[in-house]
């Protein structure tokens, strides 16, 4: 196996080079995609029988609170990797990325309040999936604060990394614990892999404003990488160079 | 007598802050030797026993210690250190002999008592250490060295705060230490008075 | 040093500032005065959420006594030791939150059953709250443990530490009430005590290495 591009993956001025290739054609690519679905989704596809108009919103809670668990992932990895390799990239991105996950978890929470009154008469219930979010964003917050508050940075490095990890393995026992609240949220509109539920015209539109919020976040999540690379590798010759060429 | 044992330091460098230490300072050294690390503040003294004992990740260079990488053996090399740094490292709600017997559990009373006699600490063997003076707190952390039976000694700036008497008793510990085989890894920037020893010079 | 000698240290330390136990256990009978006082002192809401406010209140008074446990350790140097004395830093923690729990769990749950009947929890429901306070903690005081070595540089950490730890609470509060719960309303409550200690031994597991690594990057 070919392991390269793993090695390369851990080189801050590499990832500089190819993510400054990437991030604006990613990031482009992700804002079609979202504005297409969630355009279509709002305006074109065909109403619910039973929620009527309302259930549109799917078109933003859906994506962002797949994000939100997707992001976390991501952060757990990266916490791992950091972990066991020492890699220098994953602390760069746990930071570049973890403002990004909570901003999606709080989407989600908002979207389904608002998705909630119309809906079930109530901005907010007590039920398995809206907690297991809401204790995601907690869980965010919590690594934002521990970033910010720790000034030593290879401490932070490592105490970000190892709430990721923990907080990776926490998320399964997390969202098996809420379940034991009986639920009043509908099961899970969107998978990929089974034949969806919900008539194609509503279906595609999803699929569609979730692959944007990837790219999105991606293309978002490159950016951030990019400033904070500058920014830790401000003594090495490579970022000396290009400020003086280019500026930033 | 201890045996036989050597340590090797080549070309290491330590990443501090926004500056690299220690310049790719090397020397050897093995038993009966005392080395004496020298330099202004600031220079890496402290910075040098860090990376020595696994603390501070190293950017470069290599360290053994009979033959073996400390990156492997670590653990292997720790277990025969003793290491004075400029905290105490003492526990201050214990009083003095029970922090002592945290350390040297297999001393008998006898032999700790011994001990604080000869630093002048026998009134206070009951005392708490948060009562203590810091001179006084700097004989407890020193009265390790005659309990303990480690063959290799890092010592960091070991003469703050002592008088002239305890001086010339801590460097007569030394003295006999490095006699039986001991080694001994001193930093400090006062000169040593009485005893042989390699220098090793830091520079900022 | 040695495992036993770090051991009778601790429990000797511990002995000396007894006080900071006794301000824990304070802090707890504080939160659970709290409940009558602020919502309502009838037996009719009180009984049926005795043991959630028993529970709530243990989490909080360990969350913040655990937060101090090796603040002073690294202040005085003895966390620096214990790293450089050739023993396995794992176990030393281990052997430190086994100390701490032991120190303040008992005389909880010696004070339990008074709270309890003051709650007017069930009687029978006794036994449910003291097994998953016996089965849970230790979670607790683990998970704790990490999260006070990841603040042990900062000067106030206990904020930062309880916005860090109490999400990975949750679960434990959760399935110790649900037992509790589920025993009342005559439900199988066997599953829940088993996962209650299986989250205790996974902490077991994970947080003395977890912690050694957060004092590691701590002290330098």
């Amino acid at each position: 196996m070919n392991w390269i591009w793993f090695h390369k993956l851990g080189s801050p001025k590499w990832f500089y080079q190819w993510s400054s290739k990437w991030a604006l054609p990613v990031f482009s690519m992700g804002l079609l995609a979202m504005l297409v679905g969630v355009g279509w989704g709002l305006g074109f596809a065909p109403t619910d029988y039973q929620q009527g108009d309302t259930y549109r919103i799917i078109y933003l809670h859906v994506p962002a609170a797949v994000l939100a668990e997707s992001c976390y992932l991501s952060l757990g990895v990266a916490g791992f990797v950091y972990l066991v390799w020492q890699m220098k990239m994953a602390p760069i991105f746990i930071k570049s990325m973890a403002p990004i996950g909570a901003a999606m978890a709080a989407i989600a929470l908002l979207s389904g309040a608002i998705w909630g009154k119309p809906t079930w008469g109530t901005w907010w219930v007590w039920d398995a999936r809206l907690t297991s979010v809401l204790v995601l964003f907690l869980l965010y917050m919590g690594i934002i604060a521990l970033q910010n508050t720790l000034e030593d940075a290879a401490l932070a490095n490592q105490a970000t990394a190892i709430v990721s990890v923990l907080g990776l393995i926490n998320l399964p026992i997390i969202k098996y614990s809420v379940n034991w609240w009986n639920t009043l949220h509908q099961p899970a509109s969107f998978s990929l892999t089974e034949k969806p539920a919900m008539p194609m015209e509503m279906w595609l539109p999803l699929l569609i404003a979730v692959i944007g919020f990837y790219c999105l976040v991606v293309g978002l999540v490159m950016w951030r990488m990019q400033s904070e690379i500058l920014l830790r590798e401000r003594r090495t010759q490579w970022v000396k160079e290009k400020v003086m060429n280019h500026g930033v | 007598m201890h045996s036989v044992a050597t340590l090797t330091i080549s070309d290491l460098w330590v990443e501090r802050g926004e500056s690299d230490l220690l310049n790719g300072l090397s020397f050897s050294a093995r038993s009966g030797d005392l080395v004496h690390i020298t330099g202004a503040n600031g220079a890496g003294k402290s910075t040098f026993f860090k990376a020595l004992l696994g603390l501070l990740p190293i950017l470069s260079g290599s360290m053994t210690f009979n033959g073996e990488s400390l990156a492997q053996g670590r653990h292997r090399f720790l277990n025969n250190v003793l290491y004075i740094a400029h905290s105490a490292g003492l526990n201050s709600a214990l009083s003095v002999l029970e922090n002592l017997r945290w350390y040297a559990p297999d001393c008998t009373q006898d032999k700790i008592e011994q001990v604080l006699t000869r630093l002048s600490l026998a009134a206070f063997s009951e005392t708490q250490l948060q009562a203590l003076s810091a001179g006084q707190v700097r004989r407890v952390a020193l009265a390790r060295l005659w309990l303990s039976e480690k063959q290799i000694w890092l010592l960091d700036e070991p003469f703050t705060a002592l008088d002239q008497t305890l001086i010339g008793l801590l460097e007569e510990k030394m003295a006999a230490h490095v006699a039986s085989g001991g080694m001994i890894i001193l930093a400090s920037h006062l000169p040593l008075a009485n005893l042989p020893y390699l220098q090793v010079e830091l520079s900022p | 040093m040695t495992y036993f000698s770090f051991f009778k240290a601790e429990c000797l330390a511990l002995f000396y500032t007894k006080q900071r136990v006794v301000n824990a256990l304070l802090f707890f009978v504080m939160v659970v005065v709290l409940f009558p006082l602020g919502i309502d002192p009838s037996a009719e809401f009180l009984s049926p959420v005795a043991g959630g406010i028993i529970w709530c209140a243990a989490a909080l008074s360990v969350v913040i006594s655990v937060e101090s446990m090796y603040k002073e350790s690294y202040l005085d140097g003895t966390l620096t030791q214990l790293i450089v004395s050739g023993l396995s830093l794992p176990w030393l923690i281990l052997i430190k939150v086994g100390v701490y729990w032991g120190a303040m769990m008992l005389p909880l749950l010696l004070l339990t059953p008074v709270f309890a009947q003051m709650l007017f929890l069930p009687s029978d429901s006794l036994f449910m709250l003291l097994a998953t306070l016996l089965l849970g903690t230790p979670g607790l005081f683990l998970i704790g443990s990490i999260g006070a070595a990841l603040t042990v540089s900062l000067r106030q950490g206990a904020m930062l530490m309880v916005l860090l730890i109490l999400p990975f609470y949750f679960p434990i509060i959760i399935f110790s009430t649900a037992a509790i719960k589920a025993m009342q309303l005559g439900l199988p409550y066997g599953g829940l005590l088993a996962l209650l200690g299986a989250i205790s031994l996974l902490a077991l597991v994970v947080s003395p290495v977890m912690t050694s690594l957060c004092i590691k990057a701590s002290v330098r």
